[in-house]
């Protein structure tokens, strides 16, 4: 019962995004994206082409029944699987259509869908595999959802920080490299800048990041992201500035 | 003129809205782009921000020195606040979209400052 009421929610939605017409279902890539993509594969009951965005790349799949009877067409890619029926009793096809999609996941940052008209494919007698099946034969954890916005961008920019300290409501619950000097600046200086900056742009809201070029001298860099109870101060060499803000937008946007 | 290179500039990078070239030391906007549509107060806001993120005389906001930039990126803007490297007291404010490209104005608008500041 619960089930079919996540999936009337879902159906339901009003929060969702579109681009172009394409309705965006995972705003990561890697298992986010491939747990986002069988998922969309759970609710689809009638026969259909789910064309999915996966990063630059296009997936035109053949869905019925609540099950993946194929991949039509991979922009880019060819690959024996490729129309082909799927079927448990080929299981080298299906680990080779599981590893396609999950590479392209694997390097996109955006996957999205849509939804259009059946095409041929296969045979009549073609069911297909259901998602929950995929699920399990490619190790995909339907329910995997994208991380917190503050927990996104430490996880995809951790290996550029030369240190950082992770904050949970009042609490630092992490600290990477040289967590001292910026635990002096959190507690001494950012509540501070915070209440002031409050106090003349009255109209701010929702998640922020303040980045700071040469506050510990030429070519340092910090960074203060926060998003509902998460923040994070971070310190980074100032050449990573812009890759970074465009990182944290692509995040929060 | 310094209205056309701050004009040349917003007119380069789509999201680019306003503009504004400050001095830190009054606390003052100079001039802004002539296609800005923010109010007075708005922009007297901006600047006010600006001195409270980079520092003016005997204020540091973050760490131990003054930054020479700051960004604000939100859910809905982008502000970007920088100050001119041999006049520390004249500083650009830019008010962008959050989608604006990123990787390319902050070096434009850098180099913008630097041509108005050194009187170019």
């Amino acid at each position: 019962m619960s089930a079919l009421t996540d999936k009337l929610a879902a159906l339901s939605s009003e929060d969702e995004v579109f681009v172009s017409g394409a309705r965006v279902i995972a705003q990561d890539g890697g298992s986010v994206g491939l747990a986002a993509i069988l998922r969309e594969i759970d609710v689809t009951v009638l026969e259909r082409t789910l064309v999915f965005t996966i990063g630059d790349a296009t997936a035109s799949l053949i869905v019925a029944g609540r099950r993946l009877k194929g991949i039509l067409a991979l922009s880019g890619q060819e690959d024996p699987s490729i129309g082909q029926a799927l079927s448990r009793d080929e299981p080298e096809t299906l680990e080779a259509a599981g590893s396609l999609l999950s590479a392209l996941c694997d390097k996109a940052t955006r996957v999205m869908v849509r939804s259009e008209p059946i095409q041929p494919f296969g045979k009549g007698g073609d069911a297909g595999i259901s998602a929950s099946s995929l699920a399990e034969f490619w190790s995909v954890d339907l329910n995997a959802r994208p991380l917190p916005p503050v927990a996104r961008f430490v996880a995809a920019h951790g290996s550029k920080l030369s240190g950082y300290l992770l904050i949970e409501g009042n609490d630092v619950t992490e600290t990477v490299g040289d967590a001292d000097a910026l635990r002096l600046i959190w507690d001494e200086q950012v509540l501070a800048l915070r209440k002031n900056q409050k106090a003349i742009v009255k109209t701010q809201s929702g998640a922020q990041m303040l980045c700071f070029d040469g506050p510990m001298g030429e070519g340092t860099a910090i960074a203060i992201a926060m998003a509902g109870d998460d923040a994070c101060i971070c310190a980074f060499s100032s050449d990573q500035i812009t890759a970074l803000t465009a990182s944290w937008q692509a995040i929060v946007s | 003129m310094v209205v056309d290179a701050l004009d040349a500039l917003q007119s380069s990078f789509a999201g680019c809205e306003t503009l504004a070239f400050a001095d830190l030391s009054t606390q003052m906007i100079l001039v802004t782009n002539s296609a800005t549509t923010s109010p007075r107060e708005a922009l007297d806001a901006l600047c006010k921000e600006a001195a409270l993120t980079l520092g003016t005389k005997g204020t540091i906001a973050i760490g131990s020195d003054q930054s020479t930039a700051a960004i604000i990126a939100g859910e809905d803007q982008l502000r970007v606040f920088m100050r001119a490297s041999e006049e520390p007291a004249d500083v650009l404010c830019c008010v962008c979209q959050p989608d604006v490209d990123v990787a390319g104005f902050i070096p434009a608008a850098r180099a913008c400052l630097e041509q108005i500041s050194g009187g170019a």
